[in-house]
């Protein structure tokens, strides 16, 4: 899969580059000495017709140098050399409030020319008549950071390996490059009537090449073609005709296609006759991965071992989403304001020509051929009725009540297909059974008659399963709070919310085996005592038929979850240039759905900005999240700590700066049950097991983020910016690996700046920026840039001229 | 299972809650009635004087205050000049601002017109929402978090002296959230994070600063799935095996959405950590454990490489694809 974007480049080395970006600041030097005597003063705009228009263009070069990782520089940063539309904007206005086809226009674009990110804004309406909006925005996404989704080989010795072979995986075994473009249009027509009309339409396209895995025997690396497209449709009616109310209709339409397949492509090894193999990306010579003596001594790969030959899978997924929703907002009774909605959504889910194909060689079992096909179906049906009232009972009083009723229920259901079929080792045809033809079965073409090697661990030669599954939830709240307006410079409020949640789920399933020879009571049809078990049948040459005997019970739980939370808010405007916010939640749950869902939380948020004087900005936020779930066998308590405080000061419009500080702390701790072979000595077992070790898992992430902008123009035409962002994060966590690096959990990321923009004439400034991206991991280890291989330093810098009137 | 009976009780508070809302809130109404509202004395409920006799026009407003007319007149609201179906006190200045008549004969005395500096947000902001009120975005404002901590429209927008055009703001988005929103501007600066710094994403993409019906005021897909799935919607399913904590606790369970410092935006920087602390051998617990063959110190450490449809799949009940 070949990589967009290009190693780094000096600036020596382009003259060329220098020549482009002198050529361009010469012409727009040049052509500003005409043009500066027509123009009005920027921010103004020129009159032309019925129009005022104000236009801006910035247009430059970026050139690019980094060293280090290019992996993780795209995955961070992916910003690349060439020329670039820096920023273009575009506003218009009618002078008369007339204009023949629109009153205002708005346009901003920014990214365009290699940009990973593109965004394009537009706006314009007409005064009564029609209001559009529209948003593009274009994103590339390169995904290379190589820790997760890592099998993380150890550096072990295998025999007989080629030359040049390392076990070592040191890209993503998940990586992705993929572009994912998104468009928003709305039309409001007749805004300002009694009636008016929404129409909307947007689309989300995600396409590109990614890499996938999938496990069989071993995990083998797979080429996927990613491809979802969304298409939404929205139409909605406004009635204004009662007074001071307004009610809603609003129908919508998602529509989503998933087009992604996955093919194997990554044979790098051959067996000894030739046929190229791929043995996976979980290389552990100790741990036989992907199986002892991988390496033949005469070349080429042991043919007993797991490995794909060839691989296939695809499938098209296509839900339609429908939406019906109503909504209200009524002033209508005096003092109260009340709003509410309620929708219905009715979706289908379907899965047209899945089709899964292996050849390869699953040990375990000797599978040597896989075929599975199907249809998959479900449904997303969600029903939320929301009501809120505010009881203004007073000037300074008020009672408000939310309600949210929310329900969803996912039943779906799978019915495939199964052909398998077996054979020792990867050099060895599968067999077809004989005289018993395989009914329904695509034949391997490289399959002979004969009688299949089965393993006491294999499948059955021919399956088909139905699985039917249900996930639901219904989730009632209610938040009724009073507030009161002490004075014009202090309020507080009082509010208790009662959350009710019912989570369900049920799963059928229904199978239908055929197990020929060898070994063919194996499986469901394993023999117990000596005797067939029930659903089993002999068919009298050899084969056994097993059905799910009747009636076949559906697997169900429900989690019933009752949350009480008080809250209390303050807020405090002591003088008109200073504000102070307090609020916090305390709260209980009788029950979790999940280990980590706490059953008690509590949340603290305190922020503060004050104008100290007409040049003086301070500002401070904490914010405080405690949770627990500290029952027996979890003992689960976490935290989410915020401290943070800014600081913004502008004496005159030729200085200014701004700078601060954040500090997070992130806790958790949990008991965790695992198998490790580098287990602490001396940790006990979980309750209820013999062999998972049982031992508190202490995560901590502390992250430091400081900054500072200073802006300065010493003389007018010069104006300078100088800048740094920090972002420092240290933590431990309990690593069962001992090939685990701490990797984020100990690094920095740096982020100087710094440039200047110099006005050559009215309206014409030149801009020359530099900006370094320095990305350290385990800075305890020198030389970090050598040993740590996500590390990455990039320099850019942007010459650009923009041009605005 | 028996039925618990805490959804009748439910029930039954929120039914006397509204009869009482809506049986009280006429009589007390009565009672808060004040007699016909005169500039001096601002209320949280807008009461537009009716009697046009008080109007003095957005022209004469213009001969004092040419420098913040002229602004106006830039931006859409001065559209209202151009109302002719209603009365004066929704035109110009006065809809936001109230009769001038008393103001202007005074010769300019700012006790006799409605000023919105110095002016409480419920009472300044009950001016913008009586005409911004009607619409699913600005409809729940009154029982937003910014209204209730006294954060009203003018905190953000700018009539007069919008910075940005669009929306009229006073700073363009994330500059302007992260004046009082510290902590956000720290979690978009971490290594992984959504493209908010970058302009791909906006604040309100995902929250609606007017207050809406979820918590954090957080917005929802049409079909009521978490906001995340406009753009993340390969994840949004349904699917045949679901990984129920996506649906029932949300993507927030596994993921810090304005930025982390390990990636995928997780809340753990190596995946089993994830994975283990749900799928841990606990009686009743929901979650399966773990088998005993993974052995955390191989490749098992790596969940995902294997389960790597995860957050939901149709073919494999062990989202191996």
């Amino acid at each position: 899969m070949g990589k967009e974007h290009k190693p780094g480049r000096s600036l020596r080395n382009h003259p060329r580059s220098w020549a482009f970006a002198s050529g361009v600041a010469l012409l727009a030097f040049v052509a500003v000495t005409g043009a500066w005597s027509q123009q009005a003063a920027e921010g103004d705009g020129i009159d032309s017709g019925n129009y005022n228009i104000k236009q801006s263009v910035e247009f430059g070069y970026r050139f690019t140098d980094f060293t280090g990782s290019q992996a993780t520089y795209g995955t961070f940063v992916n910003l690349q050399q060439g020329p670039r539309l820096l920023d273009m904007t575009l506003e218009m206005r009618s002078l008369d409030h007339h204009g023949l086809l629109f009153d205002r226009l708005y346009l901003s674009n920014f990214g365009y020319g290699g940009d990973p990110n593109n965004v394009s804004r537009l706006r314009v309406g007409k005064n009564k008549w029609y209001d559009f909006s529209a948003l593009f925005r274009r994103d590339e996404n390169v995904w290379d950071y190589s820790l997760l989704a890592n099998p993380l080989n150890p550096a072990s010795t295998f025999t007989n390996a080629p030359a040049g072979f390392n076990p070592i995986i040191g890209t993503s075994p998940h990586l992705f490059n993929t572009r994912r473009r998104m468009g928003d249009y709305d039309l409001t027509l007749l805004p300002d009537s009694k009636v008016r009309f929404r129409l909307g339409y947007s689309r989300n396209v995600n396409e590109g090449p990614s890499f996938s895995t999938l496990h069989q025997g071993t995990e083998a690396l797979l080429l996927q073609n990613y491809r979802n497209t969304v298409n939404a449709y929205r139409l909605g009616v406004d009635f204004k005709l009662l007074p001071k109310t307004n009610i809603s209709y609003d129908q919508i339409f998602n529509y989503f296609k998933g087009d992604t397949g996955q093919t194997d492509q990554n044979q790098q090894f051959a067996l000894a006759n030739g046929t190229p193999v791929d043995i996976g990306i979980s290389l552990n010579a100790a741990a036989n991965q992907p199986c002892g003596g991988t390496f033949l001594p005469t070349g080429g790969i042991n043919p007993a071992c797991n490995g794909f030959l060839s691989y296939s899978r695809n499938g098209r997924v296509r839900t339609s989403m429908p939406t019906e929703q109503l909504s209200f907002q009524s002033t209508y009774f005096k003092n109260v304001d009340l709003s509410g909605r309620a929708s219905y959504t009715g979706g289908d889910m379907n899965v047209f020509g899945y089709q899964e194909l292996l050849s390869g060689r699953e040990s375990r079992t000797n599978l040597r051929n896989n075929e599975v096909s199907g249809p998959a179906s479900g449904r997303h049906v969600a029903a939320t009725v929301d009501f809120g009232a505010t009881w203004h009972v007073t000037d300074k009083f008020r009672m408000l009540d939310t309600f949210t009723f929310s329900s969803f229920r996912n039943p779906a259901q799978f019915g495939s297909s199964n052909c398998q079929f077996f054979s020792p080792s990867l050099t060895t045809a599968p067999n077809i059974f004989n005289p018993t033809p395989t009914a329904g079965c695509t034949l391997p073409a490289d399959g002979v008659v004969g009688i299949p090697v089965h393993s006491t661990s294999s499948a059955a030669d021919v399956f088909q399963n139905f699985s039917s599954l249900l996930l639901k939830q219904d989730e009632k709240t209610n938040l009724f709070q009073l507030e009161y307006d002490f004075t014009r410079r202090l309020g507080a409020r009082l509010g208790y919310r009662f959350r009710h949640r019912a989570i369900a789920d049920s799963d059928f399933e229904r199978t239908a085996e055929l197990f020929y020879p060898s070994n063919a009571n194996r499986g469901d049809c394993a023999l117990v005592a000596g005797l067939l078990p029930a659903g089993c049948t002999a068919n009298g040459d050899g084969s056994f038929t097993f059905k799910t005997p009747l009636p076949i019970a559906t697997d169900t739980g429900e989690v019933l979850i009752n949350e009480h939370s008080g809250l209390f808010g303050i807020w405090a405007r002591p003088t008109d240039a200073w504000r102070i916010n307090l609020d916090m939640e305390l709260a209980s749950a009788d029950n979790s759905f999940t280990r980590i869902s706490p059953r008690e939380w509590q949340e603290y948020r305190l922020r503060t900005t004050y104008k100290v004087a007409s040049w003086v900005n301070l500002n401070g936020s904490v914010n405080i999240l405690e949770k627990r779930n500290n029952v027996s066998e979890i003992n689960n308590l976490q935290h989410s700590r915020l401290y943070g405080g800014g600081a913004i000061f502008e004496p005159n419009d030729r200085l200014s700066l701004e700078l601060g500080y954040d500090y997070s702390d992130d806790f958790s701790q949990i008991l965790v049950c695992f198998v490790s072979t580098v287990a602490p000595a001396g940790i006990a077992k979980c309750p209820g097991s013999t062999v998972l070790s049982e031992e508190l898992s202490i995560y901590t992430n502390k992250s430091h983020y400081g900054y500072f902008d200073v802006m300065w123009r010493p003389i007018h035409r010069l104006t300078t910016h100088l800048g740094y962002n920090v972002t420092s994060t240290t933590g431990s966590a309990l690593f069962l690996n001992p090939n685990a690096p701490t990797g984020p959990l100990d690094s920095n990321y740096h982020r100087p700046y710094g440039g200047f923009d110099y006005l050559f004439a009215k309206g014409l400034t030149g801009k020359a920026y530099w900006g370094y991206y320095g990305y350290h991991e385990d800075p305890s280890l020198v030389p970090q840039d050598l040993v740590a291989p996500r590390n990455f330093r990039g320099n850019l810098v942007t010459l650009s001229m923009r041009y605005a009137f | 299972m028996r039925r618990s009976k805490t959804p009748k009780r439910l029930a039954l508070s929120l039914i006397l809650t509204w009869a009482a809302v809506f049986l009280a809130a006429p009589v007390a109404a009565g009672a808060a009635d004040k007699p016909k509202q005169t500039p001096e004395a601002p209320s949280t409920r807008y009461q537009r004087v009716t009697d046009p006799s008080l109007y003095v026009g957005a022209e004469t407003c213009k001969t004092c205050h040419e420098d913040i007319f002229n602004n106006y007149e830039k931006t859409p609201h001065f559209v209202t000049t151009l109302e002719n179906k209603r009365g004066p006190e929704w035109q110009g200045c006065e809809a936001c601002h109230g009769p001038g008549k008393e103001h202007v004969e005074s010769g300019g005395d700012k006790t006799k017109i409605f000023t919105f500096k110095g002016a409480s947000a419920e009472a300044s902001s009950a001016r913008c929402l009586d005409c911004h009120s009607y619409g699913e975005e600005h409809s729940n404002f009154a029982r937003s978090a910014h209204l209730q901590n006294n954060v009203g429209c003018i905190d953000c927008h700018s009539p007069h002296h919008a910075k940005e055009s669009e929306h009229l703001m006073k700073e363009k988005q994330p500059q302007l959230c992260y004046g009082c929103h510290l902590e956000a501007k720290q979690q978009f600066n971490r290594p992984f994070h959504h493209r908010v710094n970058e302009g791909m994403v906006q604040c309100t993409d995902c929250h609606n600063p007017h207050g809406g019906f979820q918590t954090r005021q957080l917005r929802a897909t049409a079909s009521s799935d978490a906001v995340c799935f406009k753009c993340h919607s390969e994840k949004a399913g349904p699917f045949v095996h679901e990984h129920p904590p996506v649906k029932t606790e949300g993507c927030v369970s596994c993921h810090t959405p304005h930025g982390s410092a390990n990636p995928r935006l997780l809340k753990r920087s190596q995946v089993n950590l994830m994975c283990l602390e749900c799928h841990s051998l606990t009686i009743d617990a929901g979650a399966p454990a773990t088998p005993t063959f993974h052995n955390q110190a191989q490749k098992y450490q790596a969940c995902t490489l294997c389960h790597v449809a995860i957050h939901g799949s149709n073919f494999d009940p062990f989202f191996f694809k």
